[in-house]
């Protein structure tokens, strides 16, 4: 958690910013799963990236995107009905990943995009963990599904299994590195426009 | 007392037994490591033991089982399981496959004692104690960043409303869709951080500082240390090589 611990501002930032994934997961997810959307974490893990590295900005501490993953899969823990250990796995890994991905690529842009890829892409591995460490199921058979699902997203022949992998890692990741690039914008503009509120205040 | 004291509290009316945070822990572990680690016949014995202590001490979470949604999770694991591997058996001239379905039926107990534990804990305890427990496991601090997300969810929801209505009345929704997302969500997460403000400027005119803020008791129950003795041993009968 850093050097000193976070202070009371960080673990404002850090509890609203887990607020805002977890409020996300509990509807749009919820939603998304519960119509059986296909690649829901393609979608959840692009907007939690997103989210988690706009946080980024406002708490540049090391674990704090850890912190924020800890917060919203607690909420997602708490929130009413359906399955939510699945989630908060996903959750807890996908802020693992991103702040291994801020640790190797730095804090800037590209720090911002390959995070949010890391992030994001834990969501191809997902389903093998989910299912094949914790409920038990042949790891063949879901990496068949999950071959099969994706060739027929991707337009492409599910005899090709490591392409396919390949590619469902790179939209992943692409899906996750967009959400980088919205979190580094969306908290540089809502920065310039919360320092205008200020300026605003006091002139007032 | 603090405002997300209530949220998650279902106590069974009327059962002997009373636990505490720790004695709901200690099921929650209880349910997790045996649904994961049992094997075989076990597994039934396991998954049967987790269904009667959910339903002595968090019988709400038995709530979930009779959604019929969750049954479809199990249903597509056994019928995947049933004809991915070769068929050697049939069911009123359906064939299917009896090893996978043996292996749907594992998988779905696996999951059926997993989420039952983790439904068990949070409708069992408050989101005030789970941020205790943070507290409790070296992460200052965090409980109350916990209880900051709690109370941000109405304020967001605010929020979230009367940007969107602001942005409606003004047209803004017609046309340059995309640019008008981006716009309702820069006013969200300005009108939060706004709000965010408050919530420091509170906590610091009250002199709080997390690594000396007082840390909240845990709720004890009387039969905890009982429960959790009993669960330890029962695992051990239960996860014993034969």
């Amino acid at each position: 958690m850093g050097e000193k611990g976070f202070t009371v501002r960080e673990l404002v930032y850090i509890g609203l910013f887990g607020a805002l994934w977890g409020a996300l997961e509990m509807t749009l997810g919820a939603t998304l799963h519960n119509i059986k959307f296909p690649f829901t974490g393609l979608v959840m893990g692009g907007l939690g990236m997103a989210v988690l590295l706009t946080g980024y900005h406002f708490v540049p501490r090391r674990g704090a995107l850890l912190a924020i993953g800890f917060v919203t899969l607690i909420l997602k823990g708490f929130s009413i009905g359906g399955v939510v250990l699945n989630p908060m796995i996903a959750i807890f890994m996908e802020s693992l990943l991103a702040e291994f991905g801020l640790l190797v690529a730095g804090t800037k842009l590209p720090g911002y995009l390959i995070a949010g890829g890391f992030g994001a892409s834990w969501n191809v591995i997902h389903p093998f963990f989910t299912q094949g460490v914790l409920a038990g199921q042949g790891w063949y058979e879901i990496l068949q599904r999950t071959v099969s699902r994706g060739a027929r997203m991707l337009g492409l022949s599910a005899n090709a299994v490591i392409g396919v992998m390949v590619a469902l890692v790179v939209v992943y990741f692409l899906s996750g590195a967009l959400g980088g690039l919205v979190g580094w914008m969306v908290s540089r503009a809502a920065e310039r426009r919360l320092r205008n509120f200020n300026e605003a205040e006091v002139s007032s | 007392m603090t405002e997300f004291d209530g949220i998650g509290v279902n106590a069974p009316a009327g059962r002997r037994i009373h636990l505490g945070t720790r004695g709901y822990l200690a099921y929650f572990l209880f349910a997790f490591f045996v649904s994961v680690l049992a094997r075989g016949g076990r597994l039934f014995v396991a998954i049967g033991i987790v269904v009667a202590l959910t339903w002595y001490i968090a019988p709400t979470a038995l709530r979930l089982l009779r959604d019929w949604r969750f049954w479809l999770f199990p249903l597509v694991l056994i019928a995947s399981n049933a004809w991915i591997l070769p068929t050697d058996a049939s069911f009123h001239g359906i064939p299917f496959a009896r090893a996978g379905v043996a292996q749907g039926v594992q998988m779905s107990l696996r999951t059926i004692g997993i989420v039952l534990g983790m439904q068990g804990l949070s409708r069992s305890i408050s989101i005030g104690e789970m941020a205790a427990l943070l507290e409790r496991v070296g992460q200052p601090g965090l409980g109350f960043a916990l209880g900051v997300a709690v109370n941000m969810l109405p304020l967001l929801q605010e929020n979230m409303r009367n940007s969107f209505h602001a942005l409606k009345m003004r047209g803004g929704l017609r046309r340059h869709r995309v640019r008008a997302l981006r716009l309702l969500f820069i006013s969200v997460l300005v009108s939060s951080l706004r709000d965010a403000e408050d919530i420091v400027s509170a906590a610091q005119a009250r002199a709080f500082r997390p690594e000396t803020a007082q840390r909240r008791a845990l709720v004890a129950g009387c039969h905890d240390r009982l429960l959790a003795v009993g669960l330890v041993l029962l695992a051990v009968l239960l996860l014993w090589p034969a």
